[in-house]
This record gives structure tokens, sequence and C-alpha cells, in this order.
């Protein structure tokens, strides 16, 4: 990012030495970092690290894309890095992923900030040991609302070693570590760094507890897995360059109020989501008076602002977050989806498109420009953009669901067959995909693969009573024969709680529809 | 510290200079005739998988959990009664179970037989940096043993391979401890103790041991396997046997009519049981296992005069 956080801290390195401190043995709890992503349908947040010249990061690939529970749905976040050691919070871009071994390098802007070093092969065979330290406390309380334990982002490290039960190699070259048990690590460990005991060398980022089994399934052995940090040179690639995976000779300091404004930073944050705004405004404020240039800052309160009605105070607060950084896909992403809102959308789509055309975060611009231009009715050039971002990232169906809604819109329902289709492989576990689907087949008149739609709803949101509702209502419809299961689906949404998108008077209508067919109005 | 230092040495030995004699080997046995069909017997209970010849000819890698019975969570472990078939020489053996490591899953018979076809077994380094792999076995021997399939099984499908993409050797302290093979679910269950083999040189890389929710198989790599056979003593050391082997006359079919023959007392099929006896016996006079099988027969019948005939000076075993 060629942002003016990153001309501060060239700025800083070049003229203010008592903001440098030697990084010859750096303690491992200072390239500790917390790693968010942020999607349509909520956030994760887990560990990460910095590694070699402070501007890049280590984490897990769950952290950073956002992928169905059971099907191949897989799409990029709105990623943020928090840092205790500097008490700030940045954007940060995917620079390399491996999705099989849960790893993703992260680029960021904190050049001089304390690092790991990644251990190569050697020195990865050579450990006997692990030792994981992270943050999961801080992650915990920044993750689950419903979490009480310990106290809210202090931000003292946990630490657990475990010995090194084997090294997966594929083809000579190491692919992950397995530790021997799993200690204490478990939720909000994702993304810690495996270090070699008693150094700065880190030789894995642990991913998950993976079991081995034996024939008949009885349990063996429990094991905490990651992927090797001997990985992170090859997936990065030359582009990169093995320098920046050196550590610097000096890093910068840790301020006096690092922890203090970092606390501030993730409160803000957690509480930038629908409903819960107004609790973001007091700690981004008091932020903002520790960090006033922050970019992070900016848009938590522009966005905080403009959820509780401030829409100046947004406007002029966006403009200045890209004042801070022009290049900021979040905050050009965000204004764009103000400006859109509040009835400028030609000004949305200028600051939208050149994101789309620049390659960086483009499925993001492309969802937010598809949007705008969306209201624009200019479903042609959704469509253009849509076919060329499914190019890019096939496996998003945030993508293929819009894609379905413009060939609705243009080409009609058989048209929307084949996208909608394709959303709800890529996500079997959400119902509004499947139900979308569904009614689609109903129109299309494919009933038997309606139904089959229709039923398997029932499985995915046995909760929901939309569901049994469009299940009786397609039975009443369509399978005469079927009138009586209609209506024992139908009072079985009528026993479950209610939503606000289907009165209870909607599903006694249809059932008393069903019992009391209107009269055949066949002329003899 | 010292304990990182030699570990590192070693590790560094399998990702670079692991002695491979592979290539020096010329290949002679056909891995299927190192196949054999390891059966466990406790009470009223017998349970089937697959078994690998190795050294000269009188140990068979096999299945921890298939030679002994134990209970999840307790203590108890019982040492079944084994015996061991042979596709290659028609022939049934008991087998003496002479080491066993539940870790790695693995148990070594010892059969009163020399000069049998056995497997060679690969080098650390080629293990290590294998791409594929393959495995061959008797998997539909396997499912009308336990039941799941009932078609008969002829001497030309007797045997079935299968190629799979190595996902990953784990290293344990500088050597390959064991091998997972990646997913698509072909190999599985009845694929159980199979040899898992490299494809360029026919060498024995494991042995499949579990499987995996992904589809995945793992094996435990049987290099290891000499130092659980050097503690025992009075065990011949794993060398591969140099022996001009044959494979044997109406071997096959012997081979097939003992897996008939505890298919159908499986099946409490006593009369048919009692005639696939009399062939076996007619093939293999010396072999206890068609007189046994037929005097059980008997009994099941109420024949038990006929039991008495069927089992001549004691020979035999078990059932």
């Amino acid at each position: 990012m060629k942002s003016g956080r990153s001309c501060a801290v060239v700025t800083v390195l070049l003229f203010v030495g008592p903001l440098l401190a030697a990084s010859q043995e750096v303690a491992p709890e200072a390239a500790l970092v917390i790693v968010t992503g942020r999607s349509y349908v909520g956030e994760v947040g887990g560990n990460g690290f910095v590694l070699g010249d402070g501007t890049l990061v280590v984490t897990c690939d769950h952290l950073v894309f956002e992928k169905s529970a059971s099907g191949g749905h897989r799409a990029d976040m709105l990623v943020t890095v928090f840092s205790p050691y500097l008490g700030d919070a940045c954007e940060a871009q995917v620079v390399a992923s491996d999705e099989e071994l849960d790893l993703a390098v992260l680029e960021i802007p904190w050049k001089g900030h304390p690092a790991l070093s990644p251990a190569d092969a050697n020195a990865l065979a050579a450990a006997g040991a692990g030792r994981v330290i992270g943050l999961p406390m801080a992650i915990r309380h920044m993750t689950d609302p419903d979490f009480a334990g310990g106290e809210a982002e202090t931000f003292e490290p946990d630490q657990e070693e475990l010995p090194i039960s084997f090294i997966g190699i594929r083809r000579g070259a190491p692919r992950f570590v397995q530790l021997e048990g799993v200690g204490r690590l478990g939720p909000g460990w994702s993304g810690s760094p495996m270090l070699v005991p008693g150094t700065s060398v880190a030789i894995g980022c642990f991913a998950a507890i993976d079991k081995r089994g034996f024939v008949g399934g009885k349990m063996m052995e429990r094991g905490a897995k990651g992927p090797a940090l001997s990985q992170v040179s090859g997936l990065l690639g030359e582009g990169i360059g093995e320098g920046r995976l050196r550590r610097p000779d000096v890093c910068l300091k840790s301020p006096d109020d690092a922890r203090e404004a970092c606390s501030l930073a993730l409160r803000a944050s957690r509480s930038s989501w629908p409903g819960r705004y107004e609790s973001a405004l007091e700690p981004v404020r008091a932020f903002l008076k520790l960090r006033p240039d922050s970019v992070f800052g900016q848009r938590v309160l522009a966005r905080a602002s403009e959820e509780t009605g401030q829409k100046d105070a947004a406007r002029e607060l966006y403009q200045r977050a890209l004042e801070l950084d022009p290049n900021s896909a979040h905050t050009r992403i965000l204004y764009a989806q103000f400006l859109g809102e509040n009835s400028e959308p030609n000004e949305a789509r200028r600051i939208l498109e050149p994101l789309w055309q620049s390659g960086r975060s483009r499925p993001l611009a492309a969802i937010a420009l598809v949007n705008i231009l969306g209201t624009q009715k200019d479903l042609g050039r959704c469509l253009e953009i849509l076919e060329e971002a499914v190019k890019i990232s096939p496996r998003n169906v945030y993508l293929w669901q819009q894609m379905a809604g413009c060939r609705m819109e243009l080409q009609g329902p058989q048209a929307a067959l084949e996208p909608t289709t394709r959303a709800v492989e890529l996500c079997p576990e959400r119902g509004p995909f499947r139900g979308g689907l569904a009614q689609l087949l109903e129109r299309t008149g494919a009933l038997d693969e309606a139904e089959k739609h229709f039923r398997k709803l029932l499985e995915v949101e046995p909760q929901n009573p939309v569901v049994y509702y469009w299940l009786a209502e397609f039975l009443s419809k369509h399978r005469p024969q079927s009138r009586e299961e209609a209506v024992k689906v139908a009072e079985k949404a009528l026993s479950l709680p209610s939503r606000a998108s289907l009165p209870r008077e909607e599903i006694e209508k249809l059932i008393k529809r069903i019992r009391d067919p209107a009269p055949s109005t066949v002329p003899e | 510290m010292a304990a990182y230092c030699r570990a590192g040495a070693i590790v560094v030995s399998i990702l670079s200079v692991f002695a491979d004699v592979d290539r020096s080997w010329a290949a002679q046995t056909k891995p299927q005739d190192a196949l054999v069909l390891v059966t466990s017997h406790w009470r009223e209970t017998r349970m089937s998988s697959h078994g690998l010849v190795v050294g000269d000819g009188s140990l068979v890698v096999a299945l921890y959990p298939a030679v002994f019975d134990e209970l999840a969570g307790g203590r108890h472990r019982l040492a079944k009664r084994v015996t061991v078939a042979s596709p290659y020489w028609g022939d049934v053996a008991d087998a003496e179970i002479v080491a066993s490591d539940a870790r790695k899953h693995l148990a070594i018979l010892q059969v009163p037989w020399r000069g049998h076809p056995s497997l060679r077994l690969a080098g650390d380094k080629s293990i290590a940096d294998a791409d594929r792999m393959m495995v061959v076995g008797m998997p539909r021997v396997i499912e009308m043993l336990s039941g799941k399939s009932r078609g008969p099984v002829d001497a030309s499908a007797l045997f079935q391979e299968a190629t799979a993409g190595v996902d990953y050797v784990a290293v344990r302290e500088g050597k390959p401890s064991f091998v997972v093979l990646q997913g698509g679910g072909e190999i599985s269950l009845p694929w159980a103790g199979t040899p898992i083999l490299l494809p360029d040189t026919g060498r024995v890389a494991a042995t499949v041991s579990s499987f995996l929710v992904n589809g995945g198989a793992e094996g435990e790599v049987l290099n290891r396997m000499g130092e659980l056979v050097d503690r025992v003593r009075g065990v011949e050391p794993v060398t591969a046997s140099e022996t001009e082997h044959p494979l044997t006359e109406n071997a096959r079919e012997a081979f097939l009519l003992t897996v008939r023959i505890a298919a159908l007392f499986g099946n409490e099929k006593y009369e048919e049981t009692a005639a696939e006896c009399r062939k076996l016996i007619e093939l293999r006079p010396q072999c206890f296992y068609g007189y046994v099988y037929a005097a059980i027969a008997a009994e099941e019948l109420g024949q038990a005069s006929e039991a008495d005939r069927a089992v001549p000076g004691g020979c035999g075993s078990i059932a």
C-alpha cells in the first residue's frame, strides 16, 4: 500500500531516531497481530504474526477468505490487521495463499514492525518441539460475544509448548508441522506462530487440530497442525523477493499508549456491525485522539456516523480517509456504497471503476460496482463485469447470485437458472440461495426439481417457518394429491417462532386456502 | 539442544542423501505374489484382511487390529488365533504373532514357510520423494468374506490395483513414519493391510492401515518394521528371499476354495462347505484346512462320525 501511513513510516525511519529500536533479539510476542476478515455475512478473527522486514503477515487462509461449510464457496474479505505493539490498525492485502495448507500471507505498510524469521527446511527438521504463542483471550473477546473468560484485550500472550509429532512432506519438501497433542490449543489460537522454543524463528502457523484414526475408527492421536513456514518463500514467488523475509537491523519502537490504542481499535471494530454502530462511536473517537491520521479510525468513524444518521460527518470522514490513503480498497468500497445509498451513483461509479480496473480487490470491487450499476439499471455493464469477475473468482457465490439477478432482469428466469444452480452448489447450506433456485425452477415448470429443493430446504433451515410455508404453498398449487401433507407442513410453519417477513396470518390464510380450495372456474 | 542437532542431521539426510538402493533391484516378484489373506479367529468371529510376505518368506506383515482383540477405553488385549492363506502357493498355515506395535498399527506374524515370494522394502529417500504410489490387493475377496458381496470371485479378477497421489509422508525423527494417500475414496476398508508400493520400482513403502474422512488412506512405513522384528529373539532378520519360486500349480484354485469355504461356513451353509472341503482335500491333501472345516461342517450337520473321520490324527488347528 503506497499510503500516507507508509510515507510516515519512511519519515520515521529516516529522521526520528528515538522511535527506532534495535531488533537483534525480538521478543516473539512483539510480532503478534490480530487479523480480522469481514464479509457480507459477518466477521472472523484470529491471530497472525509479522514476518521478515515487517511488511508481511502470516495467518490462516480461513481467516481471510469467506468459505462455505459444505460447498466450494470462497470469497475475498476486507482484511484488517491490528498491532498491539504499535497500537494501530491497517488494511491488509492478501499477496499469497494456499487453501489446502490453510496458509495466507498478507501485505501491510508497517516496515520495521518487530517480526519473526521463517525457519528453512533444515531448521524445521532440527526442531524437537514447537511453542505456539498467541492472543487467544483477545481473539475470543473479539469474535465471540458470549465469551466471558479472562480480561478483555490485555494482549498478554498465552503459550503452549508441545513436542513435534511429525513433519508432513510432499515430494521431499516440508508441507506442515504436527505437534503431539493439543494442550490448551483450540478456539482463538488459529494463526498463531509455532516457534522453535526460546527463539523468534517460526516453524509453522497453527491452523487446526488434526485427528488421526485407525482401521475401525478407533481414535488414536490428536495433534495441533499448521503449515510449515518454509512454504512461505515459495508461495510468495520471486516477485516479492527474499529480502523482505529478512528481519531489519532496526525496528519501530512501541509507543507507550500502544495497548490502549489497540484495545480501542478492536472495540471500535467489534462494534462496527448493524445494530451496534452506536457503541462504536466512543472507542473510535478515543482511538482517533491517539492516532489522528489512522485511515482505519477515520473509516470506522465514517461508517458509524453514517449508520447513526450523521451523513455530513460521514461524508467528511470518508473523504479524509481517502486523502490519507487514496488507494484504500476498504475506504473506496464503503464510501462508494455510502454515495450509492445517498443518490450519488455517478460519483460512486467514479470511485469504483478504477478499483475494478486496477486489479486490486477486484471481486469485492465488482460486487460493489454491480450494486451501484444495478440501481442505475445499467444491467448490460453489470453482466459484462460479472462475466469477467467469475473468471477471476469462480467460487464466489455473491458474484453468481448477482449474475442470476441481472440475467433474470434482462433475459428471464430460464437464463437465471444456471448461475443460481451454481450458487446453490457453492453454498448448499444457505437457505436463501436454494429457496431462490426452487422458486425459479417452479416458475420455469421444472416442478419435480423444484419440489426436491423445497423439501431439502426443510433440512437446511429446520427452524425457519418460511421454508415450510413455501413447501406447503408449492404442494397446494402443484400436488393436489398431497393436500393433507401441505396442511401438515403449513401447520408446522405455524408452530415455529414467527418471522417478520411471514406473519402468522399469512400462514393461517394458506391453511384455509388448502382446506377450502376455490371452486374450479373451468367452463363446462 | 543436543537432541535438535541430532534430529537435524538425520532429516537433512532424508531430504538429500538417503542411501537409495532401489535402482539396483531387478523386479522379479510381482506385488500380488507376496499378498496373503490373514484371518483371525476368536470364538465365533472371524476377521479377514490382507497380509504381506516379507523377508525370507516366513514373515507376514499384518494389521495390529486384525490379530488382536481390544476393547476401546480398556486394557483388555487378546492375541487371536491366526491363519494365513497364500494365493501364490494355494496353501494355508497357522501363524504366530511374533511382534506387534499398537501405535504403528502393525503386527508381524511368523509362518512355517520358506521361499514364499516376498517384497523388498523401498528406501527412505524414495518414499520421501514419491509423488504417486500404488496399492495392490484382493478387495473383492475381503468384501465377500465380510458379507458385503456375495458374488463369486474368479481367478482372473482376484487382484485389483489402484494408484493415488501422495498427500504427504510423515517424517518422525528424520525418518518416514507413515504415508497418507490422497482422497477419492477408491482405497477404502476392503483394502486394509494391502501394500503401498512405489510404482517405478515395485518396492513396498508401507501398508494401508487406516482411512481418513476425506477419502484418503494412511499406511505405516515398513522400513521401521525391521527394528520391530530385530527385537524378537529367534526371528530371522528381514532379508528378501532369493529363491526361485514358480507359481504353484492349482494355487489360485486352491486359494479360492479356501475363500469359498470360509464364506460358506460364515453363512452357515454347511453342506456346501463340506462339498468345497472335499475339493480342497483333493487338491491339497497335506493341508489341514479342508479337513478341519469338513469336520466342523459335519458337526454342525449333526454327523459326529463324519467329523471324527474328517480330522485324521488330530491334524490341523482352528476354525
